[in-house]
């Protein structure tokens, strides 16, 4: 039964995104790229409106029928407007390209179902929240609230300020047949399907051949399913698909990708078209994007802080630029008024994010070689006097994530070749805001990383900061699109 | 031109990404879509320098010449088993012998009547007959009841049923929620306690490891939801590495165990090894803790990086809290 929800959650969330979009003759879009950002956005808006529905006291039980009954007003809407919506447009790319897209995304899908939640982030954050949404009806419930009690005992939660989008898919999912740990992951089995069409379709307005190269590209970097693959050798494929460097599955980073990605892609296209429904769209998805993770919050203060600049000079397009900001805010609100009543026991950012932390590390202080594992368990001497400047070691970290093919392709290489530096493409207004997007979240996760509060190499070890990077993989990819000459084949 | 020519390298990983999808549905496929074991790379000896200390310090100095120790080894003549290399294995033997222990090789022979009134058994590779064994028969052969596995492919429950404690000395690495004793362990809690249930998680005696792996509460935790389980200083202990590596250090400086007896059960429902229980009575504290909250059940729990049905046991609180008042008197 749990199968038939989740693929119900598919056609609710995509029945709700395609009512939210305008109609295909003011936002033209093949059926494709229509099904990609229609599914996304109507992802990231379920999970908006159930986290607001959560601070205002509802509980899983009655926020469960939102999505139903919004899609079936969508479906409604849909059959009324049907004659006004417009025609498709072409598919931007050619009938072989279309095919291997369809494979990878296929793929993709399948090898996400192929085994049941088999990760510890994916087990231990977010399976348990969702449980805890499944069988309690709400994150404010002693089962997150409770762990930090006057005389030392609580409950057992890891990170209980981490947001609920990725629980609330899977409990939505389990509402009808009970938890199952492999088809709670079908609403998470579509973020590296759905980006590739996300990209094609805010490319569109730049040309056909960006939106195909979008796609194509998007869809060929290889960290959208897993990084690391074959580094020990040929032999270890026979790990695919089963170590934590999967991406695909039940953990939260391709989330974020894909909801960065589309929202990113919405706005650009708003502020080509000046369309203030697209601009809503894509302040949805931003929201959308912080319900997935920690760091989505991060991102979203970046999206806004680059539109901030982009608008210094003209065009400002203040018409998109504010109901953009205006719904991504007040979508994230809710979430924020949640969070302040969980405990927070770590992984606070903004705590460790100050002037003197920074300019600490930015000075060559050390790292906390005491807090390495290792050290901690007392199998090898502190050595403080010789310990390595942090800034070194992430800056090496960075360097070996912008050069490692196997997970990246030649994605750092696009960046670097379509960043507007000719007088032509810094007229840009849109090249501009991803650049600034895109460099901005490189720059986040560095000073993230700079003043961690953990070891380092530790962090480095389970994957970071390329499980970061990864979430910047949609604006690349369309400032890459927005670079590309029209004619050029 | 450049910006389509780097394109169409990038383009290239679509070849990558297809090898890399298509080889995990044809893996999964092959382990029936379960993530299997098998799978994972083969377990690896922590220690290999053969060093007996963790067998001798079983027993009273002056009497380790009274005891045997049987080695199960690979036949001298045969391919490579996964486990301790022949070199380790003559190490561990000279160890022993050096310390006077009597030491019998079983080099590849029928382990069972070799096992005649041995102390301690020792699976140094994982010999197809050796993970095969008939435990009931071991244990009817064998004077003590320790068996030390060095290649980490021993049925630790099966050991367990047999009324032998089986130690897992070796690295596994597949993740600890696909451990098939936690597997037996989470249906027989769902079984006994109810969904509304409180549990309080009590630490037996000193965490005796730093092992993230030895968190099997997280896994209960998860797999075993709605059944809400309390922890003490649970911030730290279910948070990153080194929080938790603080968490073992603060439980082992409070000690809570210090003020408490050990208490044997007459009965235990899942192991078989009834004097080796981490039963003990409550600490004030700990029976503040639970008297406070809803909770029907303390679960009791020995500290260690392998999974052992010896190590965890499930407590109505009632009889804990009779315990401490026996005790008490």
């Amino acid at each position: 039964m749990s199968l038939v929800t989740g693929l119900l959650f598919l056609l609710c969330a995509t029945l709700i995104g395609r009512a939210l979009l305008p109609t295909r003759s003011i936002l033209s879009r093949s059926r494709w790229e229509e099904l990609g950002v229609a599914y996304l956005l109507g992802t990231g808006v379920v999970t908006v409106v159930i986290t607001a529905g959560f601070v205002v006291g509802l509980s899983m039980n009655l926020l469960w029928w939102l999505p139903l009954l919004g899609a079936a007003a969508a479906f409604t809407l849909d059959a009324k407007r049907n004659t006004t919506i417009g025609e498709l447009a072409e598919v931007p790319w050619t009938k072989p390209i279309g095919l291997l897209l369809a494979v990878l995304a296929s793929a993709a899908f399948l090898a996400t179902i192929a085994l049941p939640l088999n990760e510890f982030d994916a087990i231990y954050h977010w399976a348990y929240r969702g449980k805890v949404l499944l069988y309690d009806g709400t994150p404010l419930n002693e089962a997150i609230t409770g762990m930090v009690n006057d005389d030392g005992y609580g409950r057992l939660v890891t990170h209980p300020n981490y947001p609920f989008g990725i629980p609330i898919l899977e409990a939505w999912t389990s509402h009808w047949g009970g938890w199952h740990a492999r088809w709670v992951q079908l609403p998470l089995a579509l973020w590296s399907a759905c980006l590739p069409m996300a990209i094609a379709f805010g490319l569109r307005g730049y040309s056909t051949r960006a939106a195909s190269y979008g796609a194509v590209l998007t869809a060929a970097t290889p960290i959208l399913y897993s990084y690391n693959f074959l580094e020990e050798g040929f032999d270890s494929i026979s790990m695919a698909g089963l170590t934590s460097t999967l991406t695909l599955g039940g953990g939260a980073d391709l989330a974020v990708m894909a909801m960065l990605g589309v929202a990113c892609a919405l706005f650009l296209r708003a502020r080509q078209l000046d369309d203030r429904r697209t601009a809503i769209c894509a302040g949805l998805a931003l929201a959308g994007a912080v319900m997935m993770k920690n760091e989505g919050l991060a991102l979203a203060g970046v999206c806004l802080l680059a539109l901030l600049l982009t608008t210094i000079l003209p065009p400002r397009r203040i018409r998109v630029a504010i109901p953009f900001a205006a719904v991504a805010v007040l979508g994230i609100a809710p979430w924020l008024g949640l969070r302040a009543q969980l405990p927070a026991i770590d992984e606070n950012y903004s705590e460790q994010m100050t002037v003197e932390n920074v300019m600490h590390y930015l000075g060559g202080g050390r790292e906390l070689v005491e807090k390495a594992p290792i050290a901690m368990s007392g199998r090898q001497q502190v050595d403080l006097e010789n310990a390595p400047a942090r800034i070194g070691l992430v800056l090496t970290s960075f360097w070996e994530e912008f050069t490692d093919l196997r997970s990246w392709g030649f994605l750092w290489l696009l960046l670097i070749v379509a960043l507007p530096v000719t007088r032509q493409r810094l007229a840009d207004p849109e090249a501009r805001w991803l650049t600034f997007v895109v460099l901005g979240g490189i720059c986040l996760y560095f000073l993230i990383l700079l003043v961690t509060p953990w070891n380092f190499p530790s962090l480095r070890d389970k994957g970071i900061p390329e499980r970061l990077l990864v979430h910047l993989v949609g604006p690349i990819l369309l400032m890459f699109g927005t670079a590309l000459p029209k004619g050029e084949s | 031109m450049l910006l389509s020519w780097l394109a169409r390298l990038h383009g290239v990983f679509t070849a990558w990404v297809l090898l890399f999808l298509i080889s995990s549905l044809v893996l999964a496929a092959g382990t029936d879509f379960r993530a299997d074991r098998g799978r994972y790379p083969d377990s690896e000896m922590i220690s290999n320098n053969g060093r007996p200390r963790f067998i001798t310090q079983m027993f009273r100095p002056d009497d380790l010449k009274n005891r045997t120790v049987l080695i199960l080894d690979a036949p001298a003549d045969s391919p490579n088993y996964i486990g301790m290399e022949p070199h380790v294995v003559d190490n561990l033997v000279r160890g022993l012998e050096s310390k006077q222990m009597r030491v019998v090789r079983t080099a590849g022979d029928n382990p069972i009547p070799l096992a005649k009134g041995a102390d301690v058994a020792v699976l140094t590779c994982n010999f197809q007959a050796y993970l095969d064994v008939d435990f009931h028969a071991l244990a009817a052969q064998m004077k003590g009841i320790y068996l030390f596995d060095y290649s980490g492919y021993w049925d630790t429950a099966a050991a367990d049923a047999a009324g032998l404690l089986a130690q897992n000395f070796a690295r596994a690495y597949w993740p600890q929620w696909l451990d098939p004793e936690l597997a037996l362990f989470v249906d027989y809690m769902k079984e006994k306690t109810s969904a509304e249930d409180g549990i309080l998680l009590v630490p037996s005696r000193r965490l005796s490891t730093i092992a993230a792996r030895a968190r099997w509460f997280l896994a209960l935790n998860e797999q075993l939801s709605p059944r809400r389980f309390y922890l003490r200083n649970p911030q730290d202990g279910t948070s990153f590495v080194i929080e938790y590596f603080e968490w073992v250090q603060e439980y082992n400086k409070l000690a809570p165990w210090k003020q408490t007896k050990k208490v044997r059960v007459p009965k235990r429902d899942f192991s078989a090894l009834h004097h080796l229980t981490p039963t003990r009575t409550l600490a004030p504290e700990e029976i503040a803790a639970a008297q406070s909250r809803d909770i029907q059940w303390i679960l009791y729990w020995d500290h260690q990086a392998d999974f052992r049905l010896v190590d965890w046991e499930l407590v109505p609180l009632e009889t804990a809290l009779q315990w401490t008042a026996e005790a008490g008197r």
